[in-house]
């Protein structure tokens, strides 16, 4: 599902963008540990040319910088690149356009055309989205702008009509990764296929933990099996989850170690850092998860700002 | 014919250490201005790094002048 605009320019070679990437790498936080430590987590993020000034950041702040970024990597792709990461790129975009669709739901316009303006989203996608009166004709813009036949407007109309834009989120979101698994290069192929298994996995916990009655959904395109989640599911109980993320992530796992959530962005986190010492795409792979992170954590220390220390610890992806 | 063999030898020796050259340094050439574009400071380092490939062509000169002038 292409969620994304064309590029103008040819980009430069890959050579030149890993220097470069490898030179941004240094103003990532490194040391979250030591930020968790300081008085005034926030304030002691060391500065960085690539990051907006975190005093009185937002989410949405966080957010645009991270569009950014990925903007700035996307440019300096070359053709083949740019093919190759369209999915790593619309995973972002469809999180800028479920943020847009709340933010025409909640009436907010200014917001849903501020969370737009540094999107990668299409143009005429980007267009009719400024300029829908209200949330159906937001949705009905998703389903005629996104690719797909008849069948796939009508899906996504329905899961509007049943559960509004959690039901837009979740039908694109498993249409993007379930197509994503399925990409040719096997670094970003084996990336979703983890995302995938995360979200299997989480959407199974849910299950247990709130006794949902109604068949587990399963996003197809994961490496692990599926009668893994099924022998699971009929355990009942919400720990039967942690054989299964000690399988994805390699690591021991257990209600003690933390969220199942942190527990499977830790585990991705780890796999890709050592994966990107071993190929090109998995280093910029690598990257953009890490520039992910680091937004997921500085929305942390934002809303966690009078959070018990502690708890901020245990989300924390580091 | 030994003159011709003799002749594609020195051909070869320069001309595949010319083509290794050319590949290695556009490859350390990107690299090299990506880092400058990051890290100023590290231009003279950059441009020692790009010379370094030259030693090859030169080696297969020397060598295809060896096989030609012996």
């Amino acid at each position: 599902m292409e969620l994304l605009q064309p590029m103008e320019g040819r980009g430069y070679p890959a050579d030149y963008l890993l220097a470069r990437l490898k030179g941004r790498r240094g103003y990532l936080v490194a040391d979250w540990e030591g930020v968790l430590a300081a008085a005034e987590p926030l304030a002691a993020i060391p500065p960085s040319p690539y990051r907006p000034p975190l005093v009185d950041a937002t989410d949405e702040g966080v957010w645009a910088g991270l569009l950014r970024e990925y903007g700035w990597v996307r440019r300096q792709m070359d053709e083949g690149l740019r093919r190759l990461f369209a999915p790593v790129f619309g995973c972002a975009e469809l999180r800028t356009l479920v943020l847009a669709l709340r933010a025409v739901e909640g009436g907010e316009k200014e917001r849903a055309e501020r969370l737009l303006a540094h999107s990668l989203l299409p143009r005429r996608l980007l267009h009719r989205l400024r300029g829908s009166a209200d949330l159906a004709a937001a949705v009905a813009a998703v389903a005629e702008e996104t690719p797909g036949a008849a069948a796939w407007r009508r899906r996504l109309g329905e899961a509007f009509r049943r559960r509004g834009v959690a039901g837009v989120e979740e039908t694109l979101t498993d249409r993007h990764l379930a197509e994503g698994a399925t990409a040719r290069h096997p670094e970003i192929g084996v990336f979703f296929a983890y995302l995938v298994d995360g979200r299997n996995i989480v959407a199974l916990h849910k299950h247990l933990r709130w006794r949902i009655a109604f068949p587990l959904p399963l996003v197809a395109g994961g490496r692990l099996r599926p009668d893994l989640f099924r022998n699971a599911a009929a355990a009942g109980d919400p720990a039967a989850v942690f054989p299964l993320v000690a399988r994805l992530t390699g690591r021991e796992a257990g209600p003690e170690a933390g969220s199942v959530e942190h527990l499977l962005l830790t585990g991705l986190t780890r796999k890709l850092r050592r994966r990107g010492r071993e190929s090109e795409v998995a280093q910029v792979l690598d990257y953009l998860w890490r520039c992910a992170v680091e937004a997921r954590n500085l929305s942390l220390l934002i809303h966690g700002g009078a959070q018990e220390r502690a708890a901020l610890r245990t989300e924390v992806v580091r | 014919m030994e003159k011709a063999l003799i002749a594609l030898a020195a051909a070869l020796a320069i001309g595949l250490s010319a083509l290794a050259t050319a590949w290695a340094q556009s490859r350390i050439g990107s690299a090299g201005a990506g880092t400058i574009a990051e890290k100023p400071e590290l231009t003279a380092t950059v441009i020692i790094m790009v010379a370094i490939p030259e030693t090859m062509v030169i080696l297969g000169f020397v060598v295809a002048t060896m096989i030609l002038y012996r």
